[in-house]
């Protein structure tokens, strides 16, 4: 270990998060491996090694013989500071080498909050944020992750941009370093340029409207004119770390976890996951159970859990359950099912599962009326939301958590007013239900602001500003008529810098950089957070952040990011804003193919298979 | 159930490594291992084992005690096993036959580094040897109630200090394992309050041995 980490570490807050000799870690001789890279999170130790994609690509890397992969995160406020005065620049945490000595440095980018933290990154590694400051001497610096669907912030930070599911790609793009070490970086970026699902934004020339929207974005040097993301063929095979590292303190999800299948059949029109990991496919329930027990005996970890945007809508749950417990239940190892809807079938199956432990029930109606629900295509009605309820407290439940949103496309005052019914509906529902009313019900109830995301139906629409969500925040409040709700809401102002990221353009790398010098990382914190840094960068650098958050975009206007492509048509998603506007649902695609154009994207097979 | 005894050192980077998720740690490395273990009862059985005298986070130590209970008949097979578990740092030395009750341990002889990156003072061990030669030396301490002070003294049944090389001085020391017990590492916060000239740049700290009352072996 470096003597100076060995002087800092005993002054800092939960120092094992620092110095990586965890079990499982993967160490190989660096004079023997030609390539190394340094897979980059920007966020906390605990956040980052509870993120599948992280510990999938970490493995998929370094199963490759000749590349190096390891770990890098940010470091809590107290552990900067102490590098900074130490002058110890941000290290990985197998070799403990700096990032400079990496080839590629690789950042996971899952939500927009962390974009500073990628600069502040950057910044404690020594390495210029500036694309077209780092030469070719410097490491060429990569980012994927949902974020990528809209890059266009980092733009000008990122060399290449790597859209969709890296299994197959990032290898492909060491590979590529590789063969080419020693060549011009504009040359390598090219060549970049050339694998599918690649994005070298420097090769992309945007021109703007005198009204500061885009006019045209044009591709240069035999770049594609639209990058279209790449997607794992064959998902059931593909692979899965059964061996992984075993955090030696406690993390975020500390357990193993199955991923069912990728994709989304529902379309609910507010979810970006659910449009840009289309096509839907699934791992077979024979196989998710071997790769469980094989992952669980190698862990030691006493809990699994099933991943997806949706667990009931995989085909097989109910006999991949039974399978796992069939092996859990005499271990006494836990198995948690997270994202269920609340539909009588997966209610069942959720009593089946957790017979020992009766823990509080997560419903996420988003919004009160069915008028709502049916605009956002949540294809969840009130009854079903009350047979929910009813079943739970039959079963001895008295706690149960409501997620809403706020600020959705048409909304009204009736609208807001009709979540403090629903809640309402819930409490008088328990008195009739409950087997033992002793204790009381306590009914907890949250909303956050919509924040209108890129590849969905609602781009182009107006995000509320700050002050009329808490103008809703209020009449929602003022509307609760039991004790027995709890109504907890979240900040605007998060989310408005969310939304301005969200659908920015390459201009607010300017902002980013001002936000980052001035002190701004962690955001995602709300410790670390700090809305009076942006609105000071905002009026230093003259943008005005409500064009790019509050602002309805037309149907012609040319999106920042209408030059990348998640597979699903762009006129897909307006036909889909226009059924919204109509209060019309859409059926999921187990019903019907709606014909989003993600299919075609999947040449192995079809969707939901 | 057949009860057990592990003797372990927890060296290099895991001695940052906390005594609750060292206890998780072990916990998953007996499942890893395939040692059968007992569980706790109640809503989330997990291994139940137990480490005596949590160890101080960022100190090291070759002489930890872990106990447990197995349905199975275990011999020192299993040290190697559950050796092949274990994230690097933390290793079994063996099964021990010795299953006295750990509340027999009085004492812990340890070694405290003292770092001077600009040399080592003129006389700082003698004056350090002297210093706690004194009736009392008091510290404060952070407790559950906030800040209290604290004569370390009856604490340390002995103490020695000498010079090692240029930059560094050794302390030995005998200090008292429970009721109340001392962290070492407060004879370096002793030193740097009442030799504040001798308050070294870095120091570090080493279990060798737990001793009972009577300064035996335990």
């Amino acid at each position: 270990m470096h003597p100076v980490l060995e002087r800092i570490l005993p002054k800092v807050q939960k120092p094992s998060r620092y110095t990586g000799g965890e079990y499982g870690e993967v160490i190989k001789n660096k004079n023997e491996v030609e390539l190394r890279f340094a897979l980059c999170f920007p966020d906390t130790y605990e956040i980052g090694m509870s993120n599948l994609g992280v510990r999938i690509l970490y493995g998929v890397l370094n199963k490759i013989d000749g590349i190096w992969c390891e770990r890098v995160f940010a470091p809590w406020g107290d552990m900067e500071e102490e590098l900074r005065r130490n002058g110890l620049p941000l290290f990985a945490l197998e070799s403990g080498d700096e990032l400079k000595e990496f080839d590629i440095i690789g950042f996971s980018l899952g939500y927009e909050m962390a974009y500073t933290n990628v600069l502040n990154m950057l910044e404690l590694a020594g390495i210029p944020l500036r694309a077209s400051e780092r030469g070719g001497g410097w490491p060429l610096i990569v980012a994927g992750g949902t974020c990528t669907f809209n890059p266009e912030p980092l733009a000008d930070f990122i060399d290449v941009f790597l859209l969709g599911e890296g299994e197959d790609l990032l290898p492909e793009l060491c590979t590529l370093a590789r063969s080419m070490r020693g060549a011009e970086k504009e040359a390598l970026l090219k060549a970049a340029a050339g694998l599918e699902g690649a994005y070298v934004p420097s090769l992309y020339d945007v021109e703007y409207n005198g009204d500061g929207t885009v006019k045209a974005i044009v591709a240069r040097g035999g770049a594609p004119q639209v990058v279209t993301k790449r997607i794992v063929q064959d998902f059931e095979n593909s692979y899965y770390p059964e061996d992984t590292i075993i955090p030696s303190t406690e993390i975020v999800h500390d357990r193993t976890v199955l991923e069912l299948f990728r994709g989304c059949i529902r379309g609910c029109r507010f979810c970006q996951a659910g449009y840009v990991y289309r096509p839907v496919r699934s791992r077979s329930a024979k196989r998710l159970t071997e790769q469980g027990i094989e992952a669980l005996k190698r862990s030691g970890y006493q809990e699994i859990g099933l991943s997806s945007l949706s667990t009931s809508d995989y085909r097989e749950l109910k006999e991949l359950c039974d399978m796992l417990l069939g092996w859990c239940e005499p271990k006494s190892i836990g198995l948690s099912l997270p994202s269920l809807r609340a539909d009588n079938f997966s209610m069942e199956i959720m009593e089946r599962v957790q017979k020992v432990r009766k823990s509080g029930l997560t419903i996420a109606p988003e919004a009160g009326s069915q008028r709502l629900r049916d605009v956002i295509n949540k294809n969840l009605s009130e009854e079903e939301i009350l047979n929910a309820c009813r079943t739970a407290f039959e079963g001895g439940r008295n706690s149960m958590k409501l997620y809403f949103m706020l600020g959705l496309p048409t909304e009204t005052d009736e609208d807001v007013l009709a979540i403090a019914e629903l809640a309402f509906k819930i409490v008088r529902l328990w008195k009739e239900a409950a087997v033992n009313r002793s204790g009381g019900v306590r009914i907890t109830l949250s909303t956050a602001c919509f924040v209108p995301k890129p590849m969905t139906p609602f781009q182009w629409e107006a995000q509320v500003t700050a002050e009329e969500y808490e103008r809703r925040v209020v009449l929602l409040r003022e509307a609760m008529r039991s004790k027995a709700i709890t109504y907890n809401w979240h900040d605007a102002e998060t989310s408005v810098i969310e939304g301005v990221l969200a659908r920015g353009d390459r201009r607010l790398g300017r902002v980013l950089e001002e936000v980052q010098r001035s002190g701004g990382r962690l955001e995602s914190w709300s410790e670390y957070f700090s809305i009076e840094r942006w609105k000071d960068a905002f009026e230093k650098l003259n943008v005005d952040h409500g064009f790019y958050s509050s602002r309805e975009r037309g149907k012609d206007e040319v999106l920042p990011w209408s030059h990348l492509s998640a597979g699903v048509t762009p006129g897909y998603l307006w036909s889909e804003r226009e059924a919204a506007m109509r209060g019309e649902v859409t059926p999921d695609c187990r019903t019907k193919c709606a014909g989003c154009g993600a299919n075609f994207l999947y040449k192995g097979g079809s969707c939901d298979e | 159930m057949n009860k057990l005894r592990l003797v372990f050192e927890k060296t290099g980077r895991a001695k940052y490594i906390s005594h609750l998720d060292l206890m998780r740690t072990f916990q998953r490395a007996f499942q890893r291992a395939g040692v059968p273990i007992r569980h706790t009862e109640g809503f989330n059985p997990h291994a139940h084992i137990s480490i005596a005298l949590p160890l101080p986070v960022g100190t090291e130590s070759v002489c930890e005690i872990l106990d447990f209970e197995s349905p199975a008949e275990l011999d020192g097979g299993i040290v190697q096993v559950l050796n092949a578990a274990l994230p690097e740092g933390i290793s079994i030395r063996e099964l021990s036959e010795n299953m006295r009750k750990t509340g027999e341990i009085a004492w812990i002889k340890c070694e405290l580094r003292l770092i001077y990156d600009g040399g080592v003072p003129e006389g700082a061990a003698e004056r350090i040897n002297s210093l706690f030669k004194s009736q009392s030396v008091i510290i404060s301490k952070k407790s559950k109630k906030g800040r209290t002070d604290f004569d370390i003294i009856p604490c340390i049944k002995s103490l020695d200090a000498s010079q090692n090389g240029t930059g560094e001085i050794v302390i030995s020391a005998v200090a008292a394992a429970q009721n109340p017990s001392l962290n070492p590492m407060l004879i370096s916060d002793a030193i740097a309050k009442y030799l504040p000239e001798l308050a070294p740049n870095h120091a570090s700290c080493l279990r060798l041995r737990l001793l009972d009352k009577e300064f035996e072996p335990f």
